[in-house]
């Protein structure tokens, strides 16, 4: 696994620790190490330091760690099974769908309270349906079809969204487009608790899976002559990654770019295989998405900037960037 | 000496067209069969059948006196190892990734690679003259020495059976002896789609010649390559010319006599 880079691995798990320990400290109520240390350790007599810190900044950074992790595991996995390297777990309308049960959920059935990230998980599990139930015909043979048909039933969710949106009352129709846009500021431990496993066990999943997922690199076929049952596992990890990414989108809105971007950068460094790709991906989008989370709430006095704008500037610049950098040919 | 594979009368149809039509041959164990004909003859659907990506409207494959169709996937990869013409790799991997994947079919679940795994693999690249490249990534690699790494994966798939699917396309002169050597040193059972009829009758020592999807001839070389039958199945010309060093005549193909127009 690490046998090639062991420098930057200690280099990653260094970086993560930085990570957070910097995030705790950050945010309006300045912390000492020396008062983190303590409250840590459970030593504190500071109640309301105590609070901030346990239940409302280490959630937040759990969850932006889980939410940055479980994207990049998903678009690294979607893109080796495809061997498409534009795959991404937003692609499929994932967040579109998502969009259309917070609509739902908040514009059109106000008085019945449904629970958003329900309603929202629901919505996406939707658009998965929609995707499968079109790529089924085709034997999942048709990679291409996959994607194809992703990007119809986002546009085509989005649309119904944007109907009820454009009759909604605006303070209503405020709350979707935010929570759209993503944020953390709703995170909590019982959010982690949910997103947490998921992504862990999605991650363990793929690495029993490893050896069969690293001989569809290649080509079907060729594959299926080494023992895979190709069509069988890109259905199981499709419906897994996609109940992941949903139960992501239903707790933190859309985080465009963070399955897209991470994992090429993983691959540059880690390798393409994908023992080292997926624990790669797990701590570099852990990392990536609690400094932007870190950005988003201290950026503006009094206000946070959604992360979806945050990640979705920094992933296209970046991805101009790697385009341009790319030979042509 | 038993059969290491078996077809008895298999025919396939594609898109309405009969592809396969009544194929029956048994190759035994230890034997390289040589699989030839023109353009659109069936051999590459013939290995299709054979590793189990198609099945055979009628007929059957007989692998160790067993159906095929009852193998399962993992069971039929520890038998047989295929080496087919493969697009590269949109995501890299090195040579020793891609030998690596040979294990697939012998692992379970979360098995580790073991000490005895790795000698398998050094095995491997040591026989296809692969150690130094072992960490150069495969577009990196020429069309001899891509070959070379898939025949390596095939060694640490320890399957009996080898097929092949024109492994000398795209290869210079050398490499295409080189290849064909090496195979024959596995002292394995191959079946090998080939194009050039003079490397066929060097390396193989049996022939199965097909022609639009049937069995025009079966047997050892020199019973099968005779200069009338492809004359008749490619429609050219064909001689046999006697070399001054090899056993075997080459097999030359020449122009057909110019109609005089007047």
């Amino acid at each position: 696994m690490s046998k090639g880079h062991p420098l930057r691995w200690l280099l990653a798990v260094l970086m993560l620790l930085i990570t957070l320990l910097m995030s705790i400290r950050l945010g309006s109520a300045s912390i000492s190490y020396a008062q983190l240390w303590q409250l840590l350790s459970g030593a504190s007599g500071d109640a309301t330091l105590d609070t901030i810190v346990w239940q409302i900044r280490l959630p937040r950074i759990a969850m932006a760690f889980f939410a940055g992790a479980g994207l990049a595991i998903c678009g690294a996995l979607l893109q080796n099974m495809s061997r498409n390297p534009l795959a991404d777990p937003y692609l499929f309308g994932l967040t579109a769908g998502a969009g259309l049960g917070a609509s739902l959920a908040m514009i059109v059935f106000p008085e019945q309270q449904l629970p958003l990230a329900l309603s929202a998980f629901a919505g996406a599990s939707l658009a998965v349906l929609l995707v499968v139930l079109v790529c089924i015909r085709h034997g999942w043979q048709q990679l291409q079809i996959m994607l194809l048909a992703g990007v119809a039933v986002s546009f085509m969710l989005s649309a119904i969204s944007s109907f009820i949106l454009y009759f909604a009352e605006p303070f209503a129709a405020n709350r979707v487009i935010f929570w759209l846009m993503g944020s953390l500021s709703r995170s909590d431990w019982q959010g982690v608790s949910i997103v947490a496993p998921a992504v862990l066990l999605l991650l363990l999943l793929a690495l029993g899976f490893r050896r069969q997922l690293d001989a569809m690199l290649l080509h079907d076929e060729s594959a299926r002559t080494l023992g895979v049952a190709v069509d069988k596992v890109r259905l199981l990890f499709l419906l897994a990654t996609s109940a992941v990414t949903a139960f992501i989108v239903a707790q933190c809105g859309g985080i465009a770019f963070v399955g897209l971007m991470i994992p090429h950068l993983v691959r540059q460094w880690f390798g393409v295989t994908l023992l080292p790709l997926l624990l790669g991906s797990a701590v570099v989008g852990g990392i990536f998405l609690i400094w932007v989370d870190n950005f988003a709430r201290s950026l503006l006095l009094q206000q946070e900037i959604p992360l979806g704008i945050i990640t979705s500037m920094l992933g296209s610049v970046f991805f101009l960037l790697l385009l341009r950098r790319q030979q042509p040919g | 000496m038993s059969a290491a594979l078996q077809l008895q009368q298999v025919s396939l149809q594609l898109g309405g067209r009969t592809v396969l039509d009544q194929i029956s041959w048994q190759l035994p164990a230890g034997r390289v069969l040589g699989v030839v004909g023109p353009n659109g003859a069936g051999k590459s659907t013939l290995l299709r059948v054979l590793y189990g990506e198609r099945v055979a409207d009628r007929g059957q494959v007989l692998l160790h006196h067993r159906d095929l169709a009852s193998y399962s996937r993992t069971e039929l990869a520890r038998q047989m190892a295929v080496v087919m013409q493969s697009p590269s790799p949109v995501f890299s991997l090195t040579t020793e990734q891609l030998v690596m994947l040979g294990l697939v079919p012998h692992k379970r679940w979360f098995d580790p690679t073991t000490s005895q795994d790795r000698k398998q693999l050094q095995l491997a690249l040591e026989k296809t003259g692969l150690l130094e490249l072992r960490h150069t990534k495969l577009e990196a690699l020429s069309g001899g020495e891509l070959q070379r790494a898939y025949i390596a994966r095939a060694l640490v798939q320890n399957a009996r059976i080898l097929l092949l699917d024109e492994p000398t396309n795209h290869l210079d002169v050398h490499y295409q002896h080189q290849i064909l050597q090496l195979i024959r040193q596995l002292q394995l059972t191959v079946v090998c789609c080939l194009h050039d009829l003079n490397l066929a009758a060097s390396y193989c020592d049996d022939i199965l010649l097909l022609d639009q999807g049937k069995v025009m001839a079966f047997g050892p070389v020199k019973e099968v390559l005779t200069a009338e039958r492809l004359s008749q199945v490619f429609q050219q010309p064909c001689t046999m010319l006697s070399h001054p060093d090899l056993p075997q005549p080459v097999i030359h193909f020449h122009a057909s006599p110019r109609q005089e127009t007047s």
